[in-house]
């Protein structure tokens, strides 16, 4: 093959793609299909959505990589795709939520977790703790805004720097800073009733 | 009015518990053979899309070809009104006759007759 998974950056990958290496797109898919699917996850929330858009992507990709100019990163370049793609879901499942009515509502709010720790060993009290924990996250999550939600997954969940995060959803930097102000306080807010009992113990 | 130092911690434990959320998240089982077949069928049909176009493509190729061949310079072209063909395939040796157009038949034959008759004397 000549290049290694490991070694090989992006930018080679994708130059041995457009040179016809087939395999080459093969690692690329391998490298980011679970980062993507993670990131699709977060944003949506579903995991038959977060399926699906990554195999759009993966799509996109194929389809569009040999058109590739260079203006950013190939990282930078596949996150807005999977970005974009999360949003027009979402725009799409609101518009349909809108059009079906639910008479039973599906905003249920999470009651105070009322685990006992009787009968438990160590290791099975903490799956539970983080069971739930994940649980109250990841609800407090999908209420954020979708704007302030892409912002503190790329930020606090992927650790990426204010500059790339500007690249991928096109919005300055200052803009970038205080979405993320922003997005803190209100998932903070949402998890304080949680505070002492469960979270920061 | 809020601690500065309780809000950093408060946000460091935030962050910690948001990257464990993200830890667990893993793909539904066969995640990656789906994902492995879409794609290996769009390859396949970029490919059969290709290969479907030779044949329509192949004549207007097969045309283009022989119309380039056919306006190349240097080519034989025996139908040329007014130029006759000398047997040296050079264009020094291409010989033209002025005023073909104006020449009655008699007059072009004697034309022609005289630049046979030199080129052989050559």
């Amino acid at each position: 093959m000549g290049y290694n998974f490991h070694t090989s950056t992006d930018e080679e990958l994708v130059k041995k793609f457009i040179d016809g290496h087939i395999d080459a797109f093969t690692l690329i898919v391998q490298r980011y299909q679970h980062r993507l699917y993670k990131l699709a996850y977060m944003m949506l929330g579903d995991e038959q959505d977060a399926e699906d858009v990554v195999q759009d992507v993966m799509v996109t990709v194929y389809q569009k990589l040999t058109s590739f100019k260079w203006r950013s990163s190939f990282f930078t370049w596949i996150y807005q795709i999977t970005l974009n793609r999360c949003r027009d879901r979402l725009r799409r499942k609101k518009w349909m939520a809108f059009l079906i009515y639910h008479p039973n509502g599906a905003d249920s709010e999470i009651e105070h977790a009322n685990i006992t720790r009787s009968n438990m060993d160590n290791a099975t009290w903490d799956a539970v703790h983080q069971a739930e924990l994940n649980r109250i996250i990841e609800k407090y999550m999908q209420e954020l805004n979708p704007n302030y939600r892409q912002i503190i997954i790329l930020r606090d969940i992927e650790g990426l720097t204010y500059q790339e995060i500007s690249k991928i959803t096109g919005l300055t930097i200052s803009a970038v800073k205080s979405k993320l102000f922003r997005a803190r306080n209100q998932l903070r807010q949402k998890l304080m009733p949680f505070k002492e009992e469960f979270l920061y113990d | 009015m809020i601690d500065l130092n309780d809000y950093h911690k408060e946000l460091k434990k935030q962050k910690w518990m948001l990257r464990k959320w993200a830890e667990n998240i893993m793909p539904p089982l066969g995640f990656e053979a789906r994902l492995r077949t879409r794609l290996e069928n769009i390859h396949r049909s970029f490919w059969s899309e290709v290969s479907s176009l030779i044949p329509k493509l192949a004549p207007v190729a097969l045309g283009l070809i022989l119309l380039l061949i056919a306006i190349s310079p240097g080519h034989e072209n025996t139908n040329h009104p007014s130029s006759t063909f000398n047997s040296d395939d050079s264009l020094d040796n291409w010989v033209w006759l002025e005023n073909i157009d104006q020449m009655s038949d008699e007059m072009l034959l004697v034309q022609t007759w005289d630049l046979i008759a030199s080129s052989e004397g050559r």
